[in-house]
């Protein structure tokens, strides 16, 4: 999920991810989110979702891991 | 510099919490706070009225700037009495951004959820 070009996310956004992660996880899939955004990490990293997700910088960097 | 205060009622939809988040940001800005700290009240702001959004009530949004600080005060209407979980999360944002946040007791307004940022 490429969050680069969000200009803003509370934690309601980030139940909605949340919750695509769920579904994505019982049927065997993988999500990974792109951030770049100082106040996006900031409130990735409050909610401690920097540790439920895993989070790139660019799209480019989820290809290349 | 004090700029007196600041105020806006919204309707207990979230399609306008965007508004309310604006407007703390619009005040911050006339304060010359930094960018970090307008995102940050802006977060808060948006946590802060998700709460009070279960009143049903519209959502009355205070702010008070002075030399030191940018003051924030949302209504709650009774929301967050009995929290739910999300809205213990959504609190625990707000002290996360700035620790002084409280639930206070007005008398004629009831309970009202209050968080301040430094400007200096």
């Amino acid at each position: 999920m490429n969050l680069g070009d969000v200009g803003f996310i509370d934690s309601s956004g980030l139940g909605v991810l949340v919750q695509a992660k769920k579904q994505l996880d019982e049927v065997g899939g993988e999500m990974a989110l792109v951030a770049h955004d100082g106040p996006t990490l900031k409130v990735l990293a409050i909610t401690g979702l920097d540790k439920v997700f895993r989070v790139y910088p660019s799209v480019e960097d989820v290809l290349a891991s | 510099m004090s700029a007196g205060s600041f105020r806006i009622e919204i309707p207990a939809v979230p399609e306008h919490l965007g508004t309310a988040r604006a407007f703390v940001a619009a005040v911050a800005h006339e304060v010359e706070a930094s960018e970090e700290t307008v995102a940050d009240l802006k977060l808060a702001t948006s946590e802060a009225c998700t709460i009070a959004l279960s009143s049903g009530q519209p959502i009355r949004l205070r702010v008070f700037p002075t030399e030191a600080a940018l003051e924030v005060r949302v209504d709650l209407h009774g929301a967050g009495d009995g929290p739910p979980d999300e809205d213990v999360e959504r609190r625990e944002v707000i002290a996360s951004l700035f620790p002084d946040a409280a639930i206070l007791t007005e008398p004629d307004t009831g309970a009202v959820l209050r968080f301040s940022a430094p400007l200096r």
